[in-house]
């Protein structure tokens, strides 16, 4: 019987308080935990907007864990001092393991069982379980040959259904109503600052490419390496007539899905690194992401490195 | 001093003062949730795992626990009861939390948004669950009849 049951549940104001911040602490950290796991497999048995309560519920987690740790120091203190930092506070075989006498103060259960398992082998196991998970999830942003190893993870890889260029999408081109018509050779992009241009992926395919290895990095828990190839969005105000912008305005093409319209600011787009991507390792972008031509900054969330780029507005200081 | 300790129930004032500072954050924090959502919505939520591990889970894994313990008789091997109990219990509580993690995946609970935006379908799951689950019991029987063997040698 945990001690959180204890009989009766409090003896005073204090005891109330202290009990309230472990419902937190348990409430908030299960909480996080699984509405995190489980939104980002795209299932959302909720009501309420997913990004606000879980990073309010994260203040509710680090508020009520500081507390616990503040009012338990001399107790933790207290222990330190009776029974020292390193040592063990039973030796020998499980089997001769005796409770921890119960006191109010310590976490002793009220009516222990026989022991079954000794500190170490709980450790052992808690350990384990947390690398298998960390094992069975971390292929997903290593990439390579490890993909095949992230089992349980959302964007592992589906035999079946092989990753387009090898790497995730976020969104696909189906999902965002993608059509032939919308990028195919009809396809401008128009760049819009002092200037009004349009060019054709050719044109832009004819202008000085810059090569750069820059991150995806996902909300979502992922990063994807990859080596893109295209324009320097910097090159490119300068031919506008903006060679000191202060934000970039891109307009994706697609008509459908989040984030078609985002404002990118500062280093980020004056940055040499900065690219209006065409290409990813030597080949043409996929349609699933971002042909003709999508964006790809340095230091930026996956949902800003807009893709199916219809238009670049940029804006002087 | 004594009269405050009678009221309050501990000693001085870096208890009060500590509670005070988490029920400002927290509760700070609580009420922002509740600005974006229907405060029952998140109750329910923040309650209902409270309430789910403490009265039904914890129940259930200790009534398991017990009559697995039952099961089998009175032995008078106490050791190798307890030995036995651990190679179940253990990979048992890892395949249910990959089930937990990955629980949407498994059961493929939500198809109409996974597929288009991935581009890949939830079918593999279930069948990795399955393999891993049973990969678990084996290794760990596995290990089970060495440790047995182990311990009957002279």
């Amino acid at each position: 019987m945990p001690k959180f049951y204890a009989w009766p549940p409090a003896r005073s104001a204090a005891d109330v308080l202290e009990r309230g911040t472990y419902a937190l602490i348990i409430g908030s950290s299960i909480f996080l935990v699984f509405t995190g796991l489980w939104n980002i497999a795209y299932w959302l048995p909720w009501r309420f907007g997913f990004v606000q309560a879980h990073f309010y519920a994260a203040f509710v987690f680090v508020g009520a864990f500081l507390g616990h740790v503040a009012i338990k120091l001399p107790v933790m203190r207290q222990a330190f001092r009776d029974r020292g930092v390193l040592r063990p506070p039973a030796r020998g075989p499980r089997q001769h393991a005796r409770p921890e006498p119960f006191d109010e103060d310590s976490s002793a259960p009220l009516e222990p069982d026989a022991p079954t398992i000794s500190r170490r082998g709980l450790i052992g196991v808690v350990g384990g379980a947390s690398v298998l998970m960390g094992a069975l999830w971390a292929g997903q942003s290593v990439g390579g040959w490890t993909r095949s190893t992230a089992l349980f993870a959302p964007r592992g890889q589906d035999p079946e259904f092989p990753l387009s260029q090898g790497f995730q999408v976020n969104q696909t081109a189906e999902k965002a109503k993608i059509t032939q018509d919308l990028v195919g050779d009809d396809w401008r992009l128009e760049v819009v600052g002092r200037e009004r241009l349009r060019f054709s992926r050719e044109e832009l395919l004819a202008m000085p490419q810059h090569t750069e290895d820059i991150p995806i990095q996902c909300v979502e828990g992922w990063v994807t390496w990859q080596t893109w190839t295209g324009v320097r969005l910097r090159d490119l105000a300068i031919m506008a007539g903006v060679p000191d912008p202060d934000e970039l305005e891109v307009k994706s093409v697609q008509p459908a899905g989040a984030f078609d319209d985002v404002v990118l600011r500062g280093s980020r787009v004056t940055d040499p690194q900065a690219l209006l991507a065409l290409k990813v390792n030597d080949e043409a972008l996929s349609l699933d992401h971002g042909y003709p031509a999508r964006i790809i900054v340095p230091a930026s969330l996956g949902v800003h490195q807009t893709k199916w780029v219809g238009r670049l507005t940029w804006r002087p200081a | 001093m004594a009269m405050f300790r009678r009221l309050y129930g501990r000693d001085g004032p870096g208890h009060p003062v500590a509670m005070l500072l988490t029920y400002a954050i927290t509760g700070y924090a609580v009420w922002a949730i509740f600005q974006n959502a229907e405060p029952w919505t998140v109750l329910l939520w923040l309650g209902g795992a409270i309430v789910l591990h403490d009265f039904v889970f914890l129940p259930l894994y200790t009534a398991a626990y017990r009559l697995a313990w039952r099961v089998g008789g009175v032995d008078q091997d106490r050791r190798r009861r307890v030995i036995a109990l651990q190679h179940l219990a253990v990979p048992f509580m890892v395949s249910l939390l990959l089930l937990l993690a990955a629980l949407p995946l498994i059961f493929s609970l939500s198809p109409g948004i996974y597929r288009p935006t991935t581009g890949m379908t939830e079918e593999p799951y279930l069948e990795r669950w399955l393999a891993m689950t049973g990969a678990l019991f084996v290794l760990s029987g596995i290990a089970y009849a060495i440790r047995v063997r182990r311990a009957g040698r002279p």
